[in-house]
């Protein structure tokens, strides 16, 4: 199967490189339907039936974009899309458009592209991966653009030579690294400012109600993912590094729509039918592990870890990722500029570092973590710069930690060797940690 | 937020121009524009991480020595705002604080900067105990100088290390303009109604502030347009700043608008790079035109012949890896050529090929005319009459032996580049790889001792591979894991070494993008003997690549045809 891949992403790289944009963008969509449809109708038997529907609703929620690009925005993962939701806007983002990319093997061309036009080798690759298929003409021009400052500095040129590229319109909501009344007032008239710019952009008007729908559903998609969470600290409910990123989607971009409704509600209905970890024999109950920042799912080591065995057991159950925990309070349907404001203020990928590490010593110990991976993402230095920080609050609350470095979604800048080691060292640590517990 | 203590604060460092330092004074405390200069940055890699700009590091190593009593950052960027929360945290800087500069200037922006100024005079006059002093702050704040005016040299770009902004002034022949991030701060002068009261003062401070030139942080961008159109600019150097993102599109769009020469210089802030660094400064410079140029053979350079007696000229290349040297003679026909390795001294390399090579063409020193020499040890062998870079000699000795040639790509032993050319041979844009060995022969020579080939095994091997294996990187320490890889899956040899080709030929497409080459392509460097290289280019690039029959004598051939330009004309 890797090797078809591999082939399919020369052949789409001979096509960006030759100057065939188009014929690119055909291929890809024609492999995303192809695999839209043969993940709805062969799911991984191995995951949740929670897991199984968010594959097929990611498929989805990247591909149709590709068909509609005058009913898209291109945001980032940060942007609050209820506003989006309510007018039937679609979104694009970086770091799932680039991970289909990388999923497709078809990185490489976007990624020379994207150097070629300027894109220094130290930026973040979800963004040369997308800005590489804009300037290649890959990606059609989207309706509008529309960004927060949040969380990264590449978002602010990004956006900007892909609205510069495209011709279209653009908006960037400024968020400050504090959270008190001015910053609040500030973000919440940039939130309203936002509103005046879609409408203009689509010729459109926003319906409140529909807004506050989206609202509404938001709330009741996080009150469902914090009891999800209440349950998780004592089950054992197969997860994978694939599947924790589409849950990213879920409780960000796809906030606020039936489909990641139905998502969590299944989700829950899943760890309801867990087992419970105290109830498994002692060597069959997998480490815990909580991991910080995107995760690499196309590498191979990574993907090992946390593989079921032949005999359905697994040795390592991902809990979560650090981006679905960041912003689980509830929004004010009536309050809704205000409250999306609050919600970007407050999410704990903001503000000091403390804040992040915070929260993540925080979900360690409600979920009865073991370890805690926290993955530098090459080019992101919110979160190396925090590393060290990261370390002294494990060690102090007691829980190992590995910092790994890796690229998300360019191979290029990792090497499966080195993250093979490092994570099976880890479980070893891990294990060591184990048995001295129990000694 | 700063942890208050009741130490005095008499220094306050900043490290951005948005900063309003003004207020410091204001509590009785200096400003000091903070540019800490360091080669060891360990201490920040192991307070943050390696991959953060070199800036951030070297400010952190500076906090983290206690060399600070306080410091106010803005949060301008991921590495400046993670360098605060380490430094915050170590406790190591007595007053730290980070404000929330807004990406616009906008009234909104406008309102809630000066709820941060507030917020920060506040700050100050806790932590030092003194009230705030509305005359001294007015009395503080700069004007921003009025350039001399006549033709200049602009830097543009990430902020810019205080010696390399040295050795820029030192090699132009025209006054420097600083107009990096950092570069011209000043907002005066004051107007009167500002002065009327610490609030009216700090409204109108933040608006001030926030209405200067803009850095490409901000949402507006940078309009270069100005510059671009400014009849005194002669040349653009355009610094950008390892991990520093905000630097990167901007140079391609700044270089689309300008009309005169302009190159991209990145330094990483360690002062470690400045041998290519120097080279690309130089070429620069020697692209504007502004140096002393020779003129035509007059009775003066006659004599310097000595009425025919010293007839020859020679152009010596001390690489890293071997040192090349050539001599022609009056009508530019050349005479002799010798290629050595460097080996661990250069000049002792540059003495025995240049004599290798006066005895190849029977001639004796004496009937040198003229020596230039050039390459990275240019200066340093402290051979010959004038040195000029190797950008100006490739582009010289490749014109000269293929005039058709429009795009010359070298590859070294330890540096790679892209030289555009007009129809004359003279440099129109030129790109170097930086400091990371992925793509050169160094690369490929780590790789073939993997594959236990020698060089010349590699570079005949390339060409006969069946299957088209890509590596996915291009790091040499990665490239190596990949490899190995391979090899235990048995792959073909010829396979593999094709792969490596290919990723040499696109990370060198990169460079030819960069200086928008175009057809004919010129080979030249020791890797152009690397038959599987220069295929793999030719297809990445959708054009033939030509090689002349001895691709190394380019640079050395380039440095004896100015020699000899430089005595009787060109």
């Amino acid at each position: 199967m890797s090797q078809i891949i591999d082939k399919f992403g020369r052949l789409v790289d001979r096509q960006v490189s030759t100057g065939h944009p188009k014929r690119a963008l055909r291929l890809l969509r024609l492999a995303y339907a192809s695999f839209g449809t043969y993940q709805k109708h062969f799911p991984s038997k191995q995951l949740a039936p929670s897991r199984q529907m968010m594959a097929t609703l990611s498929m989805n929620y990247i591909r149709t974009p590709l068909a509609h690009p005058e009913r898209t925005a291109i945001v980032n993962f940060f942007m609050p899309c209820q506003m989006l939701h309510a007018m039937n806007i679609h979104s694009q983002v970086a770091e799932g458009m680039s991970c289909y990319i990388t999923g497709a093997s078809a990185q490489q061309a976007f990624l020379e592209q994207a150097g070629a036009q300027g894109a220094p080798e130290t930026l973040c690759s979800y963004h040369r991966i997308l800005t590489g298929m804009a300037l290649s003409d890959t990606l059609p021009a989207p309706r509008f653009i529309a960004n927060t400052s949040l969380v990264c500095d590449a978002n602010t040129v990004t956006f900007r030579v892909l609205a510069e590229h495209y011709g279209v319109p653009h908006f960037t909501i400024d968020v400050p690294n504090s959270a008190g009344p001015d910053e609040l007032a500030y973000v919440t008239r940039q939130m309203v400012e936002l509103k005046g710019f879609i409408e203009d952009a689509m010729h459109e008007r926003l319906d409140e109600d529909k807004l506050k729908a989206s609202m509404a559903l938001s709330n009741k998609s996080l009150a469902t993912y914090r009891r999800y969470l209440d349950l998780l600290g004592d089950i054992a409910l197969k997860n994978d590094q694939t599947s924790e990123m589409y849950t990213v989607l879920a409780s960000h971009l796809m906030l606020g729509t039936p489909q990641s409704d139905a998502f969590f509600t299944q989700l829950e209905a899943d760890a309801k039918a867990a087992p419970r970890t105290a109830g498994l024999p002692a060597g069959k109950r997998p480490r815990r592990i909580l991991w910080a920042h995107v995760i690499p799912y196309y590498q191979k080591p990574v993907r090992d870890f946390f593989a079921p065995n032949p005999d359905g057991t697994y040795d390592n159950q991902l809990l979560c990722c650090d981006m679905t925990i960041d912003a689980l309070d509830d929004l004010d349907p009536e309050r809704p500029y205000e409250s999306m404001a609050r919600r970007l203020l407050t999410d704990s990928f903001n503000g000091p570092a403390e804040r992040r590490c915070g929260r993540i010593i925080e979900y360690a110990r409600k979920l009865n973590a073991e370890g805690i991976i926290y993955f530098c993402h090459w080019g992101c230095r919110n979160t190396a710069g925090a590393a060290p920080l990261m370390s002294d609050l494990a060690d102090g609350a007691g829980i190992p930690l590995l910092v790994l470095d890796g690229d998300g979604c360019d191979p290029g800048n990792t090497s499966d060797g080195q993250v093979a080691t490092r994570l099976e060292a880890f479980a070893e640590l891990i294990d060591a940690q184990r048995g001295r517990n129990h000694a | 937020m700063p942890e208050s203590t009741s130490s005095p604060l008499t220094n306050c460092g900043y490290a951005c121009k948005y900063t309003p330092s003004a207020l410091f004074a204001g509590c009785g405390v200096n400003a000091v524009r903070e540019v800490c200069e360091t080669s060891d940055t360990s201490p920040a890699d192991a307070a943050l991480h390696p991959n953060l700009c070199g800036y951030a590091k070297a400010l952190a190593c500076s906090g983290l020595g206690g060399a600070f009593d306080g410091l106010v950052l803005t949060n301008c960027c991921d590495s400046l705002r993670r360098c605060a929360d380490a430094l915050r945290r170590s406790g190591s800087v007595p007053f730290m604080y980070l404000i929330d500069l807004p990406r616009c200037a906008d009234e909104c922006a406008v309102d809630l900067y000066a709820a941060q100024l507030r917020k920060l005079t506040r700050a100050l006059e806790e932590h030092t105990g003194r009230p705030f002093d509305l005359a001294a702050a007015v009395a503080a704040v700069g004007e921003r100088p009025a350039p001399a005016p006549g033709p200049y040299l602009a830097v543009v770009g990430a902020r810019l290390e205080p010696s390399l902004r040295a050795a820029i002034e030192s090699h132009s022949p025209v006054p420097v303009r600083d107009l990096t991030c950092m570069g011209a701060e000043g907002v005066g002068p004051v107007p009167d109604e500002a002065r009327q009261s610490t609030d009216a003062f700090i409204g109108w401070y933040a608006r001030a502030l926030l209405s200067q030139e803009s850095c490409t942080r901000m949402t507006a961008g940078n309009d270069r347009r100005r510059l671009a159109l400014d009849p005194d600019l002669t040349g653009v150097i355009y610094h950008g700043l390892k991990f520093c993102d905000f630097y990167s599109y901007d140079y391609q769009t700044l270089a689309s608008q300008v009309t005169v020469p302009i190159t991209r210089l990145e330094t990483d802030w360690t002062s470690q790079d400045s041998g290519q660094t120097l080279t690309r400064i130089e070429a620069l410079i020697e692209g504007l035109g502004l140096t002393a140029r020779p003129a035509p053979a007059s009775d003066a350079e006659e004599a310097r012949m000595d009425n025919g007696r010293k007839c020859y000229f020679a152009g010596i290349d001390s690489g890293s890896t071997s040192t090349d040297v050539a001599i022609i003679d009056r009508d530019a026909t050349l005479v002799a050529h010798v290629v050595r390795a460097t080996g661990a001294r250069a000049i002792d390399s540059a003495e025995a090929a240049l004599s290798d090579a006066l005895s190849q063409a029977g001639i004796s020193k004496d009937e040198l005319a003229y020596t230039v020499s050039t390459g990275y040890g240019r200066t340093g062998i402290g051979i010959g009459d004038a040195q000029v870079t190797e950008i100006t000699c490739h582009a010289r000795g490749a014109h000269h032996l293929d005039p058709q040639a429009r795009t010359i790509i070298d590859i070294g032993g330890q540096d790679s580049k892209a030289i555009r050319m007009d129809e004359e041979g003279a440099v129109v844009s030129f790109a170097m790889n930086d400091k990371c060995a992925a793509g050169t022969g160094r690369f490929l020579e780590a790789m073939a001792r993997i594959l236990e080939l020698s060089v010349d095994e590699l570079a005949q091997m390339g060409t006969d591979w069946d299957e088209d294996i890509t590596l996915s990187t291009m790091c040499t320490v990665f490239a190596e894991s990949e490899v190995v890889s391979l090899i235990a899956q048995n792959k073909k040899t010829a396979d593999i070494v094709h792969g490596l080709d290919a990723s040499v030929a696109s990370k060198t497409a990169g460079l030819v993008q960069r200086v928008h080459g175009e057809p004919e392509y010129l080979m030249t460097g020791g890797v152009a003997q690397n038959a599987g290289v220069v295929a793999a280019l030719a297809a990445k690039l959708g054009s033939p690549v030509r090689v002349p029959p001895d691709p190394q004598v380019c640079g050395a051939l380039g440095a004896a045809l100015i020699a000899r330009d430089r005595v009787v004309g060109q």
